[in-house]
């Protein structure tokens, strides 16, 4: 075989083989807009299906800060809540963000990689963590408002209490992190393959963030301590 | 700053004049009806990511670079997963390798291309339209170095098992 053969092999192949299969203008046109309005349903539903879902839960937080203002206990409780859930909503409409910048593709395949690594294990993660509290916080904020003085509170049980909303918070969350994890297997892999010892500077780009990492776990630690503080009272 | 809206005529003309890469690319990294699927998304990628096309490098390296991403890292949410060309597609009622015809030549190579890992098979695929050592290395992200050590052992994995194909047939 000569020494370019391949490449004279594929120019001439390739040059019989699509000639039946060519596409015209007004093709190229219809698959964008088709495409074009599927995405932008897309992008547009699930930006307003997690913004409505949030709001849902700020309202409701906001009906039961009226409804229990007497109640101070209560109030430690729901005050957190609802800082912790405007920021998760800020934090997801960010993220829903970074999601559509790393899905840029004309960066190289391995700056890409490393993007959508990075994303995935860390502000995705994060936000999958703040998501599935926010899921709890919304359930046990209906339940408050259902309630009354006179219900049977799951709070008045605290073994029941932890159990139910640990077993909530793994449901949730272990849901979405299964599928997350599978497509991270995907792209680590695709990177080991790109360039040995290119992992190390993914990491590296990884601790460069931690630190705004730490940021939001402090106001996490914090608020959550708000959020024991607020139980412990309520029971006494 | 008025964010400047992209010549949408333009872009199809210049898409339409490069379509080739785009059948190409489908035809390795997907079949069947997934075919399909994937020639609209890159021509949807490509339309998304065409702010970013600065004009400073070739529009077909730019094309490259976006398809490619498109065909290993876009669809890998969909779970498409690419079995080769089928026995239909392959079949050819005479040796290709006597008669030298090149539809049937290129269909073994696309096989053959289409066993390799999907960075080989970027890899190889620039190297075949020509692609520079440079403009590869661009476009993949990793050293000429590494296009070079990977290209030569691409190749010779190719020869031999086209080699071996032919002395069977």
């Amino acid at each position: 075989m000569k020494k370019d053969e391949l490449i004279h092999m594929w120019q001439e192949g390739n040059d019989r083989m699509f000639m039946d299969e060519l596409t015209d203008k007004d093709m190229i046109t219809k698959y964008l807009s088709e495409k074009t309005l599927k995405g932008n349903r897309n992008i547009n539903f699930n930006l307003i299906f997690y913004g409505a879902l949030q709001l849902a839960n700020i309202i409701l937080l906001s009906m039961n800060l009226a409804g229990y203002m007497n109640n101070s206990a209560i109030m430690w409780i729901l005050i957190p809540q609802l800082i912790f859930t405007i920021g998760t909503l800020v934090f997801g409409i960010d993220v829903f963000y970074k999601f559509r910048e790393i899905n840029n593709y004309s960066d190289s395949l391995q700056n890409l990689i490393q993007k959508q690594l990075w994303f995935y294990r860390k502000p995705y993660e994060l936000w999958l963590i703040l998501a599935s509290i926010s899921a709890i916080i919304l359930i046990s904020n209906l339940n408050l408002y259902v309630d009354n003085d006179k219900g049977s509170y799951v709070i008045n049980n605290i073994t029941m209490f932890v159990v139910v909303t640990l077993m909530a918070f793994l449901i949730i969350y272990g849901t979405q992190k299964a599928r997350s994890l599978l497509g991270l297997r995907k792209l680590k892999a695709y990177l080991s393959d790109l360039q040995q010892g290119v992992l190390d500077s993914s990491e590296g780009m990884e601790r460069f963030k931690k630190r705004y990492l730490w940021l939001w776990v402090a106001v996490f630690l914090l608020l959550t301590a708000f959020l024991i503080f607020g139980i412990l009272a309520a029971l006494k | 700053m008025i964010k400047q809206v992209p010549d949408k005529a333009y872009f199809v003309e210049m898409v339409y004049s490069h379509m080739g890469i785009i059948y190409k690319i489908c035809k390795l990294y997907a079949d069947g009806e997934d075919r399909e699927d994937l020639k609209q998304e890159i021509i949807y990628q490509l339309w998304k990511s065409y702010p970013t096309y600065r004009g400073d490098s070739k529009f077909q390296s730019w094309m490259y670079r976006v398809a490619l991403n498109t065909a290993m890292l876009g669809l890998r949410a969909r779970k498409m997963k690419y079995t080769g060309l089928t026995d239909q597609e392959l079949k050819t009622s005479e040796d290709p390798f006597e008669k030298q015809d090149e539809e049937a030549r290129v269909k073994l190579l696309y096989k053959q291309i289409s066993k390799l890992k999907d960075l080989d098979k970027t890899i190889i695929f620039l190297y075949l339209e020509q692609c520079s050592y440079e403009e590869i290395a661009e476009i993949t992200g990793i050293s000429t170095k590494n296009v070079s050590v990977r290209l030569v052992r691409i190749r010779e994995k190719l020869r031999k098992n086209l080699h071996i194909q032919n002395s069977k047939s």
